[in-house]
């Protein structure tokens, strides 16, 4: 089984700790002059999201985790599983609703999502930084209100909810900040 | 590799002070009649430190060498000659030691005064400092007082039991971490809890560290009156102290060991936890002490990161021209 010692730790490297995949988000070099040096690593969990802090001897060694990002289309939902493909394989993946997590609400059939598989399976998504997506339901739009910068919640057409400014109204597409969740601007038509 | 990684990584300026730095730093000793001398960096036997890797290399008749990774046995071998008191500014290098605070090959002032002892050079550490333009005063504490004020507990006295109680308590996921020696605790507790607050506003030396702790440093009695329970404690303590400033470990001081047979037993013991022969300690160092290693007190400080601590930098990067990523 593949193993990274505490000399190869480095900002993102997958490894395995209790169990779980995780990514190493800061790893630091303690060590007195004249003493043992530690490794203080952080860690996110890839399966919780939860970050973890954890101290190793420096020298020891802990397993790899076989985990790696695709660039996958989102096809559809079947009430269960959202599906994936790789465009140049065609090969088909199933995400289940603790994968997916609060990608959900941002996943227009075909955009292309990062997809972090863990021995093959689908382990998180992130979807696109920039989604656009149609406004289904807000309050009628005020014509002229473009400079007043009021803003009105809007459900977007997956179910996503974010503020737009006054003069927007339903039917009209929107580009939005997937990371902040926040309206960028009208959709270019 | 990134496209820019042919250039310095530090600044002209950086530069520029560290060459002021050299410059103060010589002209101190000189006023003081300390000796500028050079040692090999390539040498045929490694330190034996249970903590310090050398990095070791082989010729065409596979015969191996390594490069130093303090100057330490060299110089101590020209005391032992009779050099009087020395001092070299030189690089050295440690395998797999590389962080924000580490680099492999870094950059160390090490002087040996010869007829006084380690509190003396303490102050003696001071007047450099303020030689080098640094205004503020160093404080000093010893290892035990600052143990206790953290954790209530006495340093030189808790059982290892105790210490990971104390881990288990200050320490996330201690649980987690095989430490398998008395040491390890200690310096686990130190690295993580104390060292992180030392220093902050102005450089602090801590000093008479715990008797296990004792690398090539003589060990002697401290005799502490404890109030609370009316009685003398005695106990012995490593005659070593570390400077602190910002939070970073500046300098490791000893008074010297200079007992041959003790040497050899620590040297041996050292080997052993290192899986080393002892045919493997370094037989040049032996014989100087036998012949007669002086009265003495040694230091070592780390350059890089003192122009760190003056400027406030949090990677050593910023004072290298060149660090190992870039080399």
């Amino acid at each position: 089984m593949a193993s990274y010692n505490t000399n190869e730790f480095k900002s993102g490297l997958k490894v395995m700790l209790d169990g779980d995949p995780c990514a190493i988000i800061e790893n630091e070099f303690v060590k007195p002059g004249k003493g043992q040096a530690f490794n203080r690593v952080k860690l996110r969990n890839l399966k919780s999201g939860k970050v973890w802090e954890r101290t190793f001897k420096s020298g020891e060694s802990i397993e790899a985790a076989d985990v790696m990002d695709y660039d996958l289309q989102y096809l559809y939902n079947d009430g269960e599983f959202w599906h994936f493909m790789d465009q140049n394989s065609f090969e088909q993946h199933a995400a289940d609703a603790a994968a997916v997590g609060i990608a959900e609400k941002w996943l227009k059939e075909e955009d292309v999502c990062t997809v972090t598989l863990w021995n093959g399976n689908p382990l998180s998504i992130t979807p696109p930084n920039f989604v656009e997506l149609e406004i289904v339901e807000t309050d009628p739009g005020l014509k002229g209100d473009t400079a007043a910068g009021g803003t009105k919640p809007a459900t977007l057409s997956t179910g996503a909810v974010v503020n737009v400014p006054l003069f927007l109204s339903q039917g009209e597409v929107i580009r939005v900040d997937t990371r902040s969740g926040e309206y960028v601007s009208r959709a270019k038509s | 590799m990134i496209h820019s990684d042919w250039k310095p990584s530090a600044t002209f300026k950086q530069l520029q002070f560290r060459a002021e730095l050299y410059k103060n730093v010589r002209a101190y000793f000189a006023a003081l009649g300390v000796l500028e001398i050079e040692t090999p960096l390539l040498i045929n036997h490694p330190v034996i430190d249970s903590h310090i890797a050398p990095f070791k290399i082989a010729d065409k008749q596979g015969r191996h060498r390594y490069l130093h990774t303090s100057p330490e046995y060299a110089m101590k071998r020209l005391l032992a000659a009779g050099s009087g008191s020395i001092y070299q500014i030189c690089k050295v290098f440690r395998e797999e030691e590389e962080g924000r605070f580490h680099n492999p090959e870094f950059t160390m002032l090490e002087w040996y005064r010869v007829g006084i002892d380690y509190h003396e050079l303490m102050h003696e550490i001071s007047d450099l400092l303020q030689a080098c333009g640094i205004q503020a005063q160093p404080s000093y504490i010893s290892y035990q007082k600052i143990f206790e004020q953290h954790f209530k507990a006495n340093p030189h006295t808790i059982n290892t039991t105790g210490l990971a109680a104390l881990c288990e308590q200050h320490i996330k996921c201690f649980k987690d971490i095989s430490l398998t020696s008395h040491t390890e605790h200690l310096d686990l507790l130190f690295s993580y809890v104390i060292q992180p607050n030392l220093g902050i506003e102005h450089p602090v030396f801590v000093y008479d560290f715990p008797r296990q702790q004792c690398a090539l440093a003589k060990t002697g009695p401290n005799i502490t009156y404890d109030n609370n329970t009316d009685k003398q404690n005695n106990y012995t303590i490593s005659q070593r102290f570390e400077l602190f400033w910002k939070g970073i470990e500046l300098a490791n001081g000893y008074q010297e060991l200079t007992d041959p047979v003790e040497l050899q037993r620590r040297l041996t013991n050292e080997a052993q936890t290192r899986s080393l022969a002892t045919s493997e300690i370094d037989p040049f160092l032996l014989q100087a002490q036998q012949h007669g290693l002086p009265e003495c007190a040694g230091v070592a400080v780390g350059l890089d990161r003192l122009l760190m601590s003056i400027q406030n930098f949090q990677d050593i990067s910023e004072v290298i021209s060149f660090t190992t990523p870039r080399a």
